[in-house]
């Protein structure tokens, strides 16, 4: 899942983007509105955290023109104002929730996850393809009761691939969800990340669970 | 015993006062009368002598009519009057009763209530004016203060939430290196600082008299030379000139040697804060009669025609990110103003947007003997 954080203030930016990287999220920062504009016309992202209060061009505008753009990509605003005027307008232009600062990380992960069951394609909380099982709130896997150590990639990859279950995931959307704007990778990285998955899998006795479909993608279950 | 509500009440004197001072009216004129009708009665009739030994049981009669009627008039009038106090008194008292039960709803979250009085331009409507005045002026006073303490709430929620987050994003790194705790404690003292910084400002913002509580005499120039000393490597870093020759005469003023320090620092600041590179920042002290004139003007962004009233206001920003950035709380120039004027001057500013803007402070001059 591809994250995209705006906000001015560089240290919680940076700090906010940090922390979702440690949830195996890919984030990207935009400092400003109009930075953040660019970022989301360029880029595929699945979910904005957006603050209001934004030099360039008002957290409002960027809530407004980005669901312009695409119904689909979650927005998580937060805001330092303690009135709700700005969380009602916000609210009503499209945002999906909102966060006050200042707010407790593991709060906005919750969100974060919240937000995504309620956008994405599954809506359960723990995802599961036959006994493949993805817990996105601790990060971990387990096909049945033994549980895979998977690295933050792998397990990024795994979980996209599991929230799109059945359906064909190319390499270039791979890419797209998985990865942020400092990954300078070719699709070959993306082979290898997936033949380490597999073999992983593989070791725990699940054998082709991720197919390959030729020149279109990769595809977990159905 | 206490006495009942309704007796507590100015109607209720009022009424008394006036039936007293009616009955004390009627039983005069009562006694008036009777003794009238008495002396004419008594008058022998000299005409004719029949005539006047019957008319004694007449006479009688008619004095018993007239002590009748009079009685029966006076007990209407005592009625018909106290009554007729009674309403009176209670339309003239009752928006009293109005202001009173406005007063009692009011509070400090709840000064919307006005009493709107339309009667004839009396006391009692000068009364109600006046308190719907008085009820506005304090609910701009509330407002005021509520709008303040949210701005400063917020300012206040930045570095916290920056300083928390860094904290909790940390803690759910299993294995933190040295380096992580050493960029936290950066970050921690940056916000710290900033809370700091913060505060300091509001307690300024909030006192009444700081600024003149220690008076001293103040050499201008020569805390310009500091400033500019202070300052002097951030403007070689922004490729930034500062242009300052102290004038020949001392500017000697009566005030804080801190708070105009701090003063003209946030003036100073500002022209290097918001000017381009390779721009130039000019720095003036004249005297003009029995005050002196400080002048900072810069060469940098400028300020909006529609921003400009606002300027000197409490947390207002033009740019809201840029002072951030700088570590700006929109406090300095309402500290500029409220220093200023507390010392009897005056400050004001004039700009062009995108050609840079002119800060002027008038100062009286301490008296030279």
């Amino acid at each position: 899942m591809r994250i995209l954080v705006i906000e001015d203030e560089k240290d919680l930016a940076d700090a906010i983007a940090r922390g979702l990287s440690r949830q195996a999220y890919a984030a990207d920062i935009a400092y400003d509105g109009l930075q953040a504009m660019e970022l989301v016309e360029i880029n595929s992202y699945d979910l904005l955290i957006l603050d209001l209060n934004l030099p360039g061009l008002d957290g409002l505008e960027v809530c407004r023109r980005t669901r312009e753009k695409d119904p689909r990509i979650g927005i998580l605003m937060l805001t330092a104002r303690a009135g709700q005027d700005d969380r009602v307008m916000g609210l009503n232009l499209g945002a999906d929730d909102y966060l006050v600062k200042p707010f407790h990380f593991p709060e906005l992960i919750a969100r974060v996850r919240s937000i995504f069951r309620r956008t994405g394609e599954a809506r359960k909380v723990i995802l599961r393809v036959d006994d493949l099982v993805l817990d996105p709130n601790s990060i971990t896997v387990y096909i049945g009761d033994q549980r895979i150590p998977l690295t933050a990639k792998e397990f990024a990859i795994l979980e996209y691939l599991m929230v799109n279950a059945g359906k064909v995931v190319s390499q270039e959307e791979l890419l797209e969800h998985v990865w942020n704007e400092d990954a300078n990778l070719f699709t070959l990285t993306i082979k290898v990340h997936i033949n380490n998955l597999r073999n992983k899998l593989k070791e725990a006795g699940k054998v082709d669970c991720i197919r390959t479909v030729k020149g279109k993608g990769y595809v977990i279950g159905a | 015993m206490k006495t009942p509500p309704f007796m507590r009440t100015i109607r209720f004197r009022l009424t008394l006062w006036y039936v007293s001072f009616l009955m004390i009216v009627v039983i005069a004129l009562l006694i008036g009368l009777n003794i009238r009708v008495g002396s004419i009665t008594a008058i022998p009739m000299p005409s004719n002598s029949a005539s006047q030994v019957q008319s004694v049981p007449q006479d009688n009669s008619f004095k018993n009519e007239v002590g009748k009627f009079s009685i029966m008039g006076a007990m209407i009038a005592l009625v018909v009057g106290s009554v007729g106090i009674y309403l009176l008194s209670g339309s003239i008292l009752k928006p009293i009763d109005r202001v009173t039960s406005l007063a009692k709803r009011s509070s400090y979250s709840n000064l919307k209530g006005r009493l709107h009085y339309s009667g004839p331009n009396d006391e009692v409507k000068r009364l109600a004016d006046t308190f719907d005045d008085m009820l506005g002026r304090l609910k701009e006073a509330a407002d005021f203060q509520k709008q303040f303490i949210q701005d400063a709430s917020h300012e206040l929620r930045t570095p916290i939430a920056t300083a928390l987050t860094n904290i909790e994003v940390l803690e759910m790194k299993s294995e933190a290196s040295i380096e992580d705790y050493q960029e936290l404690t950066r970050i921690l003292k940056l916000s710290l600082g900033r809370m700091n910084n913060i505060s300091n400002s509001l307690q300024l913002l909030s006192e009444d008299s700081d600024s003149t509580a220690r008076l001293e005499k103040v050499n201008i120039s020569e805390i310009m030379t500091d400033v500019v000393k202070e300052v002097e490597l951030e403007a070689r870093r922004q490729g930034v000139l500062i242009n300052w020759t102290p004038p020949d005469t001392d500017a000697i003023v009566l005030g804080d040697d801190f708070r105009l320090r701090q003063v003209i620092f946030n003036l100073v600041d500002n022209a290097l804060k918001y000017n381009r590179s390779e721009g130039v920042v000019n720095i003036t002290v004249q005297f003009e009669s029995q005050s002196v004139l400080i002048q900072v003007a810069d060469t940098g962004i400028g300020i909006a025609p529609a921003d400009l009233p606002h300027i000197f206001d409490r947390f207002f920003r033009v740019d809201k990110s840029r002072s951030r950035q700088h570590g700006g709380s929109g406090l300095g120039l309402a500290i500029v103003k409220k220093v200023i004027e507390d010392l009897g001057g005056t400050v004001s500013v004039e700009s062009i947007l995108g050609q840079g803007s002119t800060f002027s402070v008038w100062l009286p001059l301490y008296p030279q003997i």
